[in-house]
């Protein structure tokens, strides 16, 4: 019988506590859309808000942070604060907060806790529940890097008008997500036009790239983690080792281009086209990833002539694809929508 | 000048999920009264008193008597959210001492400026004594996984 709080941290807490995280996880899996139009409800009653408070105090908003303040959980009423910034953030009050009620995040905190507590696993004598209860704060900020994670999916797509409709921001503008007060990961940004060509430039995450022609260009070591690219066309191009993981392609072309040593876990790939393009050693799986990220998806794309070279596909999703001439040579398919797209 | 969210305030009690939590023995109401006031503050120096180690003993971060008392962890904590508040210090020894006891170190806070505090607050109201914090403090606090304590949302502050 585990009799302290240092054998119970190593023996017993761990399994309960990767069957809550996991769990939740594939709970929100499975409320994907419900979740996201949840948020995107929920952001925009809170963008009118703080345009409103706008309209009164003249203000600018440079930063919209999404904190999960542990307080919310310890009172039993789990929310997640919006909080609307002018220029002086990190460290200032917001001029606007907007309160959403995130018990949908948090189905299995009750059971979890009662699990972890469960008296059948330790001694009562010399452990206490108030000691146990001193393990949930890390917990709980494992579950709001997790947030954070599938928070950059929930919201992939969510174009600029809609999410922003109203609000008077300053460029640069983030939105993030993480611990109040804390760790924040950025989620979606507005930031200066940069010519994703020209710029020396390396970390180019979260920019914005519409109507773009790249012709003759080699695009290479270059992070454009969560950038969105909108109506551009690559003809032809040379796309190496660049990180493109949450990136965003939406009504794109690729003609004649060589996709070589990128990283695409959790981007997402709509209403493209891909004719005469070779992939070479592409990693779209994320199975060797600290953090989480969604399945790739390529949803009413076109693959015209393709060749795809040790290319690890594990886990892609492929919705309304058309495979016109695809050819694999010695890639990882295990798992991949590639399985059953035929010609 | 822009007018900014007020922030959520709660109060800080002890948890009454507590089983065997660390009393103090040898401080006197008298010396260490529940609100100690600056008179009283005035008179402490860095005390030796004894705790009763048991089995099981909670180890508590937060004190509630004879007077409030904030622990080793949070003291730095405190002294960041709130640059004028003073301590003066309480060491607890184990009696009878234990292989695997050891002395415990508390410090007794004082915050001159009791009632206009940004992130911490200390109201009295007849004979009770509430400790408050701003919800900045309150996550610190919560952040660094106390023992021995709940935060009660205040409704109106």
């Amino acid at each position: 019988m585990i009799q302290t709080l240092a054998a119970y941290k190593e023996k017993r807490y761990p399994v309960v506590e990767e069957d809550f995280l996991r769990g939740s996880l594939a709970d929100w899996d499975a409320c994907f859309t419900e979740i996201s139009r949840f948020l995107r409800e929920r952001l925009r009653d809170a963008v009118a808000g703080a345009s409103r408070v706008q309209a009164e105090e003249m203000v600018p908003c440079a930063n919209i942070s999404i904190s999960l303040p542990l307080t919310s959980i310890h009172t039993g009423n789990p929310m997640l604060l919006v909080d609307f910034y002018d220029e002086a953030w990190f460290y200032g009050r917001p001029f606007y907060r907007y309160r959403m009620p995130a018990d949908i995040f948090f189905s299995r905190w009750r059971a979890f806790t009662c699990q972890a507590e469960d008296e059948a696993y330790y001694q009562r004598r010399t452990l206490r529940k108030t000691m146990i209860r001193t393990l949930y704060a890390a917990t709980l900020e494992r579950l709001a890097f997790f947030l954070a994670c599938r928070m950059k999916n929930w919201l992939a797509d969510i174009d600029r008008e809609e999410l922003l409709k109203g609000l008077v921001i300053k460029v640069p503008f983030y939105l993030s997500m993480g611990m109040y007060y804390d760790a924040q990961k950025p989620i979606y940004a507005v930031l200066p036009t940069v010519d994703l060509v020209a710029t020396e430039e390396t970390d180019l995450s979260l920019h914005h790239f519409d109507k773009k022609i790249y012709r003759q260009h080699v695009l290479e070591r270059k992070t454009l983690q969560l950038s969105r690219f909108t109506a551009c066309l690559f003809e032809p191009a040379t796309l190496r080792e660049l990180d493109l993981r949450d990136a965003v392609f939406q009504d794109c072309r690729f003609h004649h281009v060589d996709f070589s040593s990128v990283k695409l876990a959790g981007s997402i790939w709509r209403n493209c086209t891909f004719t005469d393009c070779t992939f070479t050693q592409v990693t779209a799986s994320s199975v060797d990833e600290d953090e989480i990220y969604a399945q790739p998806l390529w949803e009413n794309c076109l693959f015209q002539d393709v060749h795809m070279q040790q290319c690890d596909w594990r886990g892609c999703v492929l919705m309304d694809c058309v495979n016109d001439g695809v050819k694999f040579s010695d890639c990882q398919l295990a798992d991949s929508g590639w399985l059953s797209l035929g010609r | 000048m822009i007018r900014l969210v007020e922030t959520d305030w709660f109060r800080l009690v002890e948890d009454a999920a507590l089983t065997d939590p660390v009393r103090p023995v040898g401080l006197s109401y008298r010396e260490y009264p529940y609100f100690m006031e600056e008179k009283s503050f005035r008179r402490l120096s860095h005390k030796i008193a004894a705790y009763s180690p048991q089995a099981g003993m909670e180890y508590c971060d937060f004190l509630f008597a004879p007077t409030f008392m904030v622990g080793d962890r949070f003291q730095l904590l405190f002294q960041w959210l709130a640059p004028e508040m003073e301590f003066c210090q309480v060491t607890l020894m184990p009696v009878p001492e234990a292989a695997d006891a050891k002395p415990l170190h508390y410090w007794v806070p004082f915050l001159p400026s009791a009632g206009a505090g940004q992130r911490i607050r200390c109201q009295r109201q007849r004979d009770k004594v509430t400790w408050l914090f701003s919800l900045a403090a309150a996550e610190s606090i919560l952040r660094r996984a106390p023992l021995g304590i709940r935060l009660e949302p205040v409704e109106d502050e």
